[in-house]
């Protein structure tokens, strides 16, 4: 790059780091988290407020603290702001994004497990969540290969605890239609 | 000495078997990456539902002790800390085992972790009735206090900030308060039927610390656990014994500072082991080894590790205040067995407290043993990978969250706290706090209705709460322990400031 040519390739990228950045304070994901405890703690409050029982008292009480804690993170939230802004700190340190991506099959497989244990079995449900969990998330781009080392794992860890629950706990698990 | 006189009850068949198991079972836990002690107490929790209040104890210390110590292995050979109490075991440990010297971390690792065991189970034995005797002066108003000055300090000093640490140890508190109220026996936030019973402690335990570390584990499952393989030579045993226990100065750092943050309600091994590291390193002349695999390095944080188990359980059996995350999920499991913490564990449980500590004593031999005796096959169980880990431990977490009521609604609970607290840890809330809040609410509550009608029937209520030396000591605790979390958080902030404003 020519000496004439640095300087608007830098103001370029000053411009590009100042468009980054405003990008991140004017979504500023701490002051929503902020947001979002304090009005967790007005409809906890509310919810205790309504039925204007005696019992409340002491969750009532907490949920005042709530709203305080809550109030106060907001207002910390412009000076925690500026000591990131000066302090060069653009990423949000202690916000992590969530790899929805890479978690939705998890969240799908948690809500059939937990939804269709009853109906089809406690245990025949357990070893299928293994099984498509473990296959799923395996390291191996070949899903049969990883499937066939996963059954006989999923089938000998439920059998260990149907061994142990069943057996040695006595506890009885739903049956559904199949185990 | 009543540590002496229950001693034999730790060498009964059956219960010196439950410790054997424990043992073991809790060093190949810890060995495996991704399961931390707490979850492992809090997974183990459902099985000692059946047992004898004394044998659940022994097995849940045993693993307690044991995975804290076995968390090394995978430290030294994989360099992934197999529980946060084993971060400043990485430093030292994993450049130990490329340059050829694992066996001999490994050695070094459990003869450091017995001597910091035992003389922090010492120091159980002879703090606990000390404190006890203390605790017997309280009445409803002290005890109130002892419970929100277990959450505020675990809420100020165990997370990253202190505004959301004391959120969490509150939304704790608001949680338990859900299903019948205590005295009145009147419903509350029955929003679903599955909220009919309340919020059950192990269901909370275990969603609360196992789910997230599912999510957490299946978001890199897929792109492998990149495991930098080292070679496991043997090493003379007696050889690194005796060079162990000759690293005297990096062995009594570890262990005073085990203890120190053991003793502090909240602190936990994590920061005992870096204290250690740190503390060692700037009485130590020859500063250049270290991080490149001094020994001195993994005998200062083991020893600190282990031996800020005993202490960690001195506030949690006398107050009911955790010195430890661990030690909060330890206390849950006291509380199902009908166990109260505080001087009535002692005067009216004597054989089940003495024999747990005496089988914490006992577990520390075992624990030294054992490590020593499988280090050479660990290697094996650090290879789990994640998606087999992941798919066990949400399997396991189901049923043993069914097992503590035959209830469906307890899973759902279990399955939603665990989820909202994986969300809530993306934005900087710690589990612990909550965990605690959910704890000690009960016990905050009831002190707290039992106050007031003691207050209102005598002096007030303002002058019963916040009169009394006790009173005002354990206030002027929980006021320090927020003070100093803010300062520490100013100062970060101040230093921050400047280092952007050069």
């Amino acid at each position: 790059m020519s000496t004439e040519k640095m300087p608007a390739a830098m103001d370029r990228e000053a411009v590009r780091i100042a468009s980054s950045t405003w990008k991140v304070f004017r979504f500023n994901a701490h002051l929503w988290v902020a947001i979002g405890a304090t009005a967790l703690s007005v409809v906890l409050l509310l919810a205790g407020l309504l039925p204007g029982q005696p019992g409340y008292r002491f969750p009532n009480l907490v949920a005042v603290i709530l709203l305080v804690l809550g109030v106060l993170m907001v207002l910390n939230e412009p000076v925690a702001q500026r000591v990131r802004r000066i302090a060069g700190i653009v990423e949000l340190s202690e916000i992590q994004p969530v790899p929805w991506k890479e978690l939705a099959p998890a969240f799908v497989m948690l809500v059939a497990y937990l939804g269709l244990a009853e109906v089809v079995g406690f245990y025949v449900m357990s070893a299928l969540t293994f099984l498509v969990m473990g296959t799923w998330y395996g390291a191996s781009r070949r899903v049969g290969v990883t499937a066939r080392t996963c059954m006989p794992v999923s089938m000998s860890f439920v059998a260990v605890l149907y061994a142990v629950f069943m057996l040695l706990l006595n506890v009885q698990t739903p049956r559904g239609l199949l185990f | 000495m009543e540590f002496l006189h229950f001693l034999p009850e730790v060498f009964t068949t059956s219960r010196f078997v439950i410790l054997v198991v424990g043992t073991v079972g809790g060093l190949i836990l810890g060995a495996t990456p991704g399961l931390s002690p707490t979850m492992a107490v809090a997974l183990l929790i459902p099985f000692t539902f059946h047992m004898d209040p004394t044998d659940a104890l022994v097995l849940l210390g045993a693993v307690y002790t044991s995975t804290v110590a076995g968390g090394a292995v995978s430290a030294i050979l994989v360099n992934i800390p197999g529980a946060p109490a084993n971060i400043a075991t990485v430093l030292d440990g994993h450049p130990m085992a490329r340059q050829g010297q694992a066996a001999r971390a490994l050695h070094y690792c459990f003869v450091s972790s017995f001597v910091g065991g035992i003389i922090g189970v010492l120091v159980l034995v002879f703090f606990t009735p000390l404190l006890a005797d203390v605790a017997l002066n309280f009445g409803p108003s002290e005890l109130f206090w002892v419970a929100i000055l277990g959450v505020t300090v675990i809420g100020s000093l165990g997370t990253g900030s202190v505004l959301k640490g004391l959120f969490a140890g509150a939304l704790g508190f608001w949680l338990s308060t859900v299903g019948m109220n205590p005295i009145l026996g009147e419903e509350r936030f029955v929003f679903s039927e599955h909220l009919t019973g309340g919020i059950n402690i192990i269901a909370a335990l275990i969603g609360l610390f196992a789910i997230p570390q599912v999510l957490t584990l299946l978001e890199t499952a897929r792109s492998g656990r990149d495991v930098a393989e080292v070679e496991l030579r043997e090493a003379g045993l007696w050889q690194s014994i005796t060079y162990n226990l000759r690293q005297f100065k990096a062995l009594t750092i570890g262990t005073l500072s085990g203890i120190f943050v053991g003793i502090i309600p909240g602190a936990g091994g994590q920061i005992a082991g870096l204290v250690a590291y740190d503390q060692t390193k700037k009485f130590t002349r020859d500063k250049s080894r270290f991080g490149k695999g001094d020994p001195r390095g993994v005998i200062a944080a083991e020893s600190a590790n282990n031996a800020m188990v005993g202490p960690s359980l001195v506030p949690m059996l006398t107050l009911g205040i955790p010195g430890s995350p661990t030690a909060a999920v330890l206390l849950g499991g006291l509380l199902i067995h009908g166990l109260f913490p505080g001087p009535e564990l002692f005067t009216l449980h004597p054989e089940v407290t003495w024999t747990f500590i005496d089988s914490l004593l006992v577990g520390q031999l075992l624990m030294v043993v054992f490590g020593l005796l499988i280090a050479r096959y660990s290697r094996i169980v650090t290879r789990v990978p994640n998606n087999f880990m992941a798919a066990a431990v949400t399997v396991l977490a189901v049923f043993g969250t069914y097992s503590v009521q035959n209830s469906m609604s307890d899973v759902f609970v279990m399955m939603t706290l665990g989820v909202g607290m994986y969300f809530a840890m993306k934005v900087g809330f710690s589990p612990a706090p909550v965990v605690l809040g959910i704890i000690l609410g009960p016990i905050a509550e009831n002190n707290f209705l039992q106050g007031r009608m003691i207050g209102e029937a005598t002096d007030g209520i303002v002058p019963y709460f916040f009169s009394g030396t006790i009173n005002l000591v354990l206030i002027g605790l929980c006021v320090l322990s927020v003070a100093y979390s803010l300062v520490v958080e100013l100062r970060k902030q101040r230093e921050a400031l400047q280092a952007g404003s050069v």
